[in-house]
């Protein structure tokens, strides 16, 4: 019996070991467009234009990074950072009322308003922008933060009320039951118990919202018009043609770009996994 | 019951109202838009024309293109990251309980973080023809070099391999989350009764992660039927109208032509599309979980 235990236990970590190695396989083929972005922002001017191309450099050098830092790569930094923050509270805020609303009552067209709120999402976004810029423009908000934090609500407030009320529904309803018997009301029960308990589903959502408002393009590129109020994505496409075709610096701007969502991301990853599947499944 | 509905219409309300304002309302505007000749460098040409602008799109040779290449993008991009992320998903199942495993995890989902334009500037500099190092590889391993982006025979392939690299981890996140809520004791009375791998594949985890897997689909064609930044940072539609899709079309006839009103009539179409897929999708779901609810 021992010698049986034993070869299974063997078998199983060589069919382990060969899983492992295929995986690592593919690990590697997924980071080889990552190496080659790090490895040209580390290559001195003339490299990237070496033919054939040399995938680790000679001369390895931080000299992109310090071009590609001028002034308003910086402002554009801290624009999407306040953007991307103002955003994630409002829609946290406005987006745990409504899941708690959609979530807790029952009524009549509940399911028709939430598949509404989906399909309002699927509008292409270069259409939204005429008419939330006549919207904009009639509220004097053109150029402010405040029109690209509006503006990003309506990407991010719809799926965060979905992420947040699969959390909710998780949540079992006796407690607030129990604390409004004892005389707390609606609201107190859902500040002090519903709230603290759906922690994990705010981290996730947040980490999503975090995601796409860093990355949104079109709104930001329609609704600012001078540099100072670019957000880093704009301003990204704005190197294509500023260096030219100087990769060294476009790719240290690349990876400056990505190091803060990756590392949000690397903290806040079992959230957003349990987030994505509880507004999934709680459909 | 009264009182609960105002608490009930209190939760909502702030909710509501900015979706009216903010999305409902611009939806609503863009229909109308659609039904005018609306040029915004043309301010005094207005005037209600019906469906006109939607009979000059269906007849309109390149609107005709970008309607096939959305499809097509869609349809190949989807399959393929399915098939990707399954497999990603069940490798990670099979090796859950070594140590470690989190952190390749990890970075399988690095590209979905990065943001679209960059991963589109990233990709054109490695397919670049002469420059690349997709070439390069190519040239190494003895084989001819590959346009990529820059053919009109490629380019769209190029595009979906580019899409299907950022995105398949979203699907595999999916997957994997499902596949990790199957409880183990269906996995043991399978290899009970001498089920091979195939038969747990598609007696076991298929209907486990059927419902999931329709909701990441739905996300998924709404993406792609929205993909812009990728497709604007590449190759703007190019070469000729090789990655023509509707978007790039309405955001040209929009921005560059500023005709909003046609522009208004593709975009609503999209969403027409968008709204087909996902009602028809969603039937499938409802009928797997209504006895549930």
């Amino acid at each position: 019996m021992a010698t049986m235990a034993i070869y299974r236990r063997r078998r199983r970590m060589l069919h382990h070991g060969i899983l492992i190695a295929l995986q690592l396989l593919l690990v590697i083929i997924v980071m080889l467009p990552f190496l080659w972005m790090f490895s040209v922002s580390i290559k001195p001017a003339n490299e990237p234009f070496s033919i054939p191309p040399r995938l680790w450099p000679e001369n390895p050098t931080l000299d992109n990074y310090e071009s590609a830092l001028y002034p308003e790569f910086g402002r554009y930094f801290l624009n999407s950072v306040i953007v991307s923050v103002l955003t994630m509270i409002l829609s946290i805020s406005v987006g745990l009322l409504a899941a708690y609303g959609f979530g807790r009552f029952n009524f009549p067209g509940l399911r028709a308003l939430l598949i509404a709120i989906i399909l309002a999402q699927m509008f292409p976004i270069a259409t939204m922008i005429i008419p939330l810029y006549k919207i904009m423009n009639s509220l004097g908000l053109i150029n402010t933060y405040a029109a690209l934090v509006l503006a990003y609500l309506t990407l991010t407030l719809p799926v965060s009320i979905w992420m947040l009320r699969g959390f909710i529904r998780n949540i079992p309803p006796d407690l607030e039951e129990a604390a409004m018997v004892d005389g707390c009301t609606r609201l107190q029960a859902f500040w002090r118990l519903v709230v603290p308990l759906a922690r994990p589903g705010i981290a996730a959502t947040a980490v999503w919202i975090a995601v796409v408002t860093w990355q949104e393009f079109l709104f930001a590129l329609a609704f600012t018009t001078t540099r100072d109020m670019r957000t880093i994505s704009v301003g990204m496409s704005d190197f294509q043609g500023q260096f030219g075709i100087r990769y060294g610096e476009l790719m240290a701007s690349s990876v400056m770009v990505s190091v803060p969502i990756i590392v949000l991301f690397f903290f806040l990853q079992r959230y957003f996994v349990a987030g994505l599947t509880a507004g999934a499944t709680k459909g | 019951m009264a009182a609960n509905r105002r608490i009930r219409n209190l939760f909502l309300a702030p909710a509501i109202i900015y979706l009216l304002f903010m999305s409902i309302y611009p939806l609503i505007y863009s229909l109308y838009l659609s039904t005018t000749r609306k040029n915004l460098s043309r301010p005094y040409q207005k005037g209600f024309i019906g469906f006109d602008n939607y009979s000059n799109l269906i007849t309109n040779d390149l609107f005709r293109t970008a309607i096939e290449n959305t499809i097509v993008l869609a349809v190949a991009s989807i399959l393929i990251e399915l098939i990707i992320a399954f497999f990603i998903a069940r490798l990670f199942v099979a090796i859950s309980d070594v140590p470690g495993s989190s952190i390749i995890r990890t970075v399988f989902i690095l590209p979905m973080m990065l943001t679209p334009v960059v991963s589109g500037l990233l990709w054109s500099y490695i397919l670049s023809p002469s420059l690349g190092i997709a070439n390069h590889i190519l040239r190494e391993l003895g084989q001819a070099p590959y346009p990529w982006l820059a053919s009109s025979d490629t380019a769209l392939k190029s595009v979906i391999m580019i899409n299907v690299w950022q995105w398949s981890p979203f699907l595999m996140l999916l997957m994997l989350a499902g596949l990790m809520s199957i409880p183990r004791e269906q996995y043991e009375a399978a290899a009970m009764d001498g089920a091979n791998i195939l038969q747990v594949v598609r007696h076991i985890e298929m209907p486990f992660l059927r419902n999931v897997v329709l909701i990441g689909i739905i996300f998924r064609v709404i993406d792609n039927f929205r993909l812009f930044d990728i497709i604007y940072v590449t190759t703007r539609g190019g070469p000729g109208s090789a990655t023509e899709v509707v978007t790039m079309y309405a955001y040209r006839e929009m921005f560059g032509f500023f005709n909003v009103g046609y522009g208004s009539a593709a975009a609503v179409l999209i969403l027409i599309m968008a709204n087909i897929v996902t009602l028809v999708l969603n039937r499938f779901i409802r009928g797997e979980e209504g006895n549930v609810r």
